[in-house]
């Protein structure tokens, strides 16, 4: 995607962008009708492929949870600023949690913090 | 700025990027203050099952046949431990399952023995299962007792690095409204005392 939320050096052409962007997102729609269009002609086998969850299954979602935490994830996602944390992911814990396989080793892995780590005075 | 959701984030953004093409699931729960009247132990573990739904091409055949058999008797819910037992039988074909839940420490308290009990239940029944989880440290003791006795654990604090590459982010978001006020004096400045507060804490 090209929406830099710094937007650092498009404050002339910001007008421009607005368009581009909306063109961007006139072309994403066309693949997507386009595509949808595809799958449907898919033959039989593949019938569980639809343009969009249908009516019951949405039923069997809601009947499972009102939670959608798949949709949460992508929010924080958004909002991640790269590289914060990443040594985490580098610590042999992680590293070992991550590669075990079934069985062997402790399945859990807790990571604790987020007090004093300066959300207060860092919004 | 380094907190639990980012570091869950984080980890579920690498673990889905290493699981893909494989027969390896990532499902994920942000646990959140605000919505903790729906963060009941089994709504926490029917939004696990609505992923695994989710990620299958079409319900899976033994929550369709869970959901035709509720609907037989009035549309009802179902109990935690139906929904323990669903949801270990949904993933058993799956090779690995990764749960990542975030933040347990915002579930209600009154909620959180039933669901850690049942996480539990989930890695002792399922071998294919590891589980990830964030929380703030006044929570570790009451999750020892449940499920974290023997783990693996990490303590996360923010280092200078990590207060580094926010700071100037947001800096730099700031200062495109009006270059001229944000001298590197100021950005300087800002940057020093913040460090220096965050390493007194």
């Amino acid at each position: 995607m090209s929406t830099s939320p710094t937007g650092n050096g498009r404050s002339s052409s910001f007008q421009h962008g607005m368009s581009k962007t909306q063109a961007d997102h006139r072309v994403t729609e066309n693949i997507f009708v386009t595509s949808n269009a595809n799958v449907g002609n898919v033959s039989n086998s593949y019938n569980n492929i639809k343009v969009g969850p249908d009516e019951e299954t949405l039923r069997i979602y809601e009947w499972l949870s009102p939670l959608e935490p798949h949709k949460r994830h992508q929010d924080v996602r958004n909002r991640r600023i790269d590289g914060v944390g990443e040594w985490v992911l580098q610590r042999s814990e992680f590293q070992s949690w991550c590669e075990s396989r079934s069985g062997l080793g402790n399945p859990t892995l807790l990571c604790y913090g987020g007090q004093g780590v300066g959300k207060t005075y860092i919004r | 700025m380094l907190t639990n959701n980012k570091i869950s984030s984080l980890v579920i953004g690498t673990l889905q990027k290493r699981a893909r093409g494989q027969n390896v699931a990532v499902l994920s729960l942000y646990c959140d203050y605000q919505a903790q009247k729906d963060q009941s132990a089994v709504n926490l573990i029917g939004g696990l099952l609505r992923q695994v739904a989710l990620r299958a091409r079409g319900i899976p055949e033994e929550i369709k046949s869970a959901f035709d058999e509720a609907m037989k008797e009035g549309g009802k819910g179902l109990r935690l431990p139906d929904m323990v037992k669903l949801f270990v039988e949904a993933i058993d074909s799956v090779e690995l399952v990764y749960l990542c839940v975030d933040a347990v420490d915002e579930v209600l308290p009154q909620c959180r023995p039933e669901f850690l009990r049942a996480l539990r239940q989930i890695i002792r029944d399922t071998p294919n299962v590891r589980l990830f989880l964030t929380g703030r440290p006044y929570i570790r003791r009451e999750l020892d007792n449940y499920l974290t006795k023997e783990a693996n654990i990490i303590r996360a604090v923010a280092n200078q690095e990590d207060i580094t590459k926010y700071l100037s982010r947001k800096i730099d978001n700031d200062s495109h409204q009006d270059p001229d006020l944000m001298t590197e004096d100021l950005k300087n400045d800002i940057m020093r005392i913040m460090l220096e507060k965050a390493s007194e804490m």
